[in-house]
């Protein structure tokens, strides 16, 4: 675990330069995963892009990566590494900031729901999730579509599956 | 944990929408066009297939229609199957304009014969660079794939018999500007056509029915033997068709490619008895009605290739084998997608960033149930009764047949158009 990104030795930090892959029209999202399976869980993957990749943020949580970011001028540096719990839900309801409230799970079963059904309920249920809360899904499958737009609004998800149609998706918003 | 889904990782990286709609809303208007010209000139839909209306006819349906759908269905769904984003947008941006010149210009050339100077020829290579941009933009991002599942071996498949098809296609309409081919130009033109049907064709519609069926029906336990066995046979069939074009021998491939077709069929029938949502939309009963016209169409197939018959009655089977591969299997699957597909794209474009902020309308409110419902039963008035009609040479009956449908046509696109203007 990195406790402090000035700590770490310039070697153990892994570059990577998206930006021509941008400039050739792919998609650099395949490339980054594939450089990060070959960093080490000591050292750090070092982000170079001309936009925030707020979307690539939740993917990287759900992987178990945290991330600092620098902005210079147009240019983002994105700072990837190993971090703590890659379930968001378990971690905010153990950090006990707000112990005034017991810590709640409200659940929701949208299994079998036509598209986009089972996402307008998802984001109307939001705003009863509060900091102690947990928005408890039943999704028949892993709901990708709907990760950065909660993101943007603030919440993190985590999904486990249980069977073959059968998910589990915790939702809380984010500290 | 399985890849992220790409269309949520990044949106300066997903294909945009208004490239993808652009294909669905032209294809949609160019299926009206065409069911509006055969009622108009319906006289011509009986005889001998090699004929400049036929032709036409025949060539809008496949490339303007049902091909131009399938490529935009491609640009949206390869990143869905193969969880990696396209190639180029821009490739599918400007392919789609080549295309439509090209596909304007090759069917005109048909209708009126135009033979004369170099125009056809033309006609034929700008319709094979634009067919080119779009096959090799879907091979530049099967290139990222790293295992193959029955979908992707179905894509690739197909890719791999379009750029045949096309290429033959090239072949043909610059021979008919200035011929070159030693032998028979119907010989040649056969090939074509059957590749494009059990290649282009079935293998698109099998590969993509094992992906979106589960998705909709939400089906996730069943056999998959049946998937492969299809693949296996009527891709022995096609070998068979190229075997008895250069050798001029019998290899029976028709009945191998019934063979894999009713097993593709067994396979259905399997992804739908484990479905857990039981409701049949509208966009469902149009692809169930499709899978059932598969078998039909494979077994005029098989008459065709092995029956003696008088050279009339092949002509009659042979037009009416076209329409229902045309009408029957293909359109009615297509429309079926683009009820599921269509409006959930277009809902999700529009709304779905609103969602509790704003009251947005449902998805059963994108367009009119019931005029589909309408519609779904003209089709299935409309197709049989032209099928009969050509089987009777009654002109009469296939003129009813094709009103009918072009009434469905006009509900259909009425109803595409309200999904795609909702404000």
């Amino acid at each position: 675990m990195i406790e402090n990104l000035k700590n770490v030795s310039k070697e153990n930090i892994v570059d990577l330069d998206v930006r021509p892959e941008l400039d050739a029209g792919r998609d650099p999202f395949n490339l980054i995963i594939k450089t990060l399976a070959n960093v080490k869980d000591n050292q750090v993957l070092h982000l170079i892009i001309n936009f925030e990749p707020v979307p690539l943020y939740t993917v990287m949580k759900m992987k178990g990566y945290d991330h600092t970011t620098e902005q210079d001028g147009g240019l983002w540096h994105i700072y990837l590494y190993k971090g703590g719990s890659p379930a968001p839900a378990a971690t905010v309801a153990g950090q006990g900031e707000s112990t005034t409230s017991e810590p709640k799970t409200i659940e929701i079963d949208v299994r079998g729901l036509e598209p986009p059904e089972p996402m307008v309920r998802i984001i109307e249920m939001l705003p009863q999730v509060g900091m102690n809360t947990t928005l408890l899904v039943h999704h028949h499958r892993e709901p990708l579509m709907i990760y950065d737009k909660l993101e943007h609004l603030g919440f993190h998800a985590s999904a486990e599956k249980i069977s073959e149609g059968y998910y589990k998706v915790r939702i809380t918003k984010k500290g | 944990m399985s890849a992220p889904f790409p269309g949520s990782i990044a949106t300066p990286f997903t294909p945009p929408f208004k490239v993808v709609r652009l294909y669905f809303i032209i294809a949609t208007i160019t299926f009206v066009f065409l069911n509006g010209l055969m009622l108009l000139r319906s006289g011509y839909i009986s005889g001998f297939h090699f004929q400049p209306k036929l032709l036409s006819f025949a060539h809008i349906a496949v490339l303007g229609w049902a091909t131009m759908i399938i490529m935009g269905a491609m640009t949206q769904l390869i990143p869905v199957i193969l969880e990696t984003s396209l190639f180029s947008v821009r490739m599918a941006k400007w392919g789609l304009w080549l295309y439509i010149i090209a596909v304007m210009t090759i069917t005109g050339h048909f209708w009126f014969f135009a033979t004369k100077g170099g125009g056809m020829a033309m006609a034929a290579g700008m319709l094979f660079v634009a067919v080119l941009l779009f096959v090799i933009n879907v091979g530049l991002t099967l290139r990222k794939v790293k295992s193959i599942n029955i979908t992707i071996a179905h894509i690739i498949a197909a890719i791999v018999y379009l750029s045949v098809v096309a290429t033959m296609g090239f072949l043909l309409g610059f021979n008919l500007s200035i011929p070159f081919m030693k032998g028979n130009h119907l010989h040649y033109l056969s090939l074509h056509a059957a590749l494009g049907f059990a290649g282009w064709f079935a293998m698109i519609i099998m590969g993509v029915s094992y992906k979106l069926l589960p998705m909709f029906t939400l089906s996730y336990t069943y056999k998959t033997w049946p998937g492969w066995a299809a693949f296996s046979f009527v891709n022995l069939g096609i070998l068979g068709i190229i075997v008895e074009f250069l050798t001029n021998r019998p290899f029976y491939s028709t009945v191998f490619i019934l063979i894999g077709l009713i097993m593709f069929s067994y396979q259905v029938i399997l992804i739908m008895k484990g479905r857990m949502r039981k409701t049949l939309d509208i966009g469902l009963r149009h692809a169930l009605l499709s899978y059932v016209y598969i078998p039909v169409a494979a077994i005029l197939g098989v008459v065709i290739s092995l029956s003696n018959m008088t050279p009339d009655m092949r002509q009659r089977i042979i037009l009416i084998y076209g329409f229902t591969v045309l009408f029957g299997c293909i359109t009615l699957l297509i429309i079926g997608m683009m009820y599921k597909v269509v409006p959930f794209l277009v809902w999700f474009h529009k709304y779905s960033d609103k969602v509790g902020k704003e009251k947005v309308p449902l998805l059963k409110d994108m367009f009119s149930e019931r005029i589909g419902s309408i519609q779904f039963w003209f089709i299935n008035i409309g197709v049989p009764n032209v099928m009969v009609g050509l089987y009777l040479e009654n002109q009469i009956i296939v003129g009813i047949g094709l009103t009918i449908m072009f009434i469905a046509s006009l509900l259909f696109g009425y109803n595409m158009f309200t999904v795609f203007t909702r404000k």
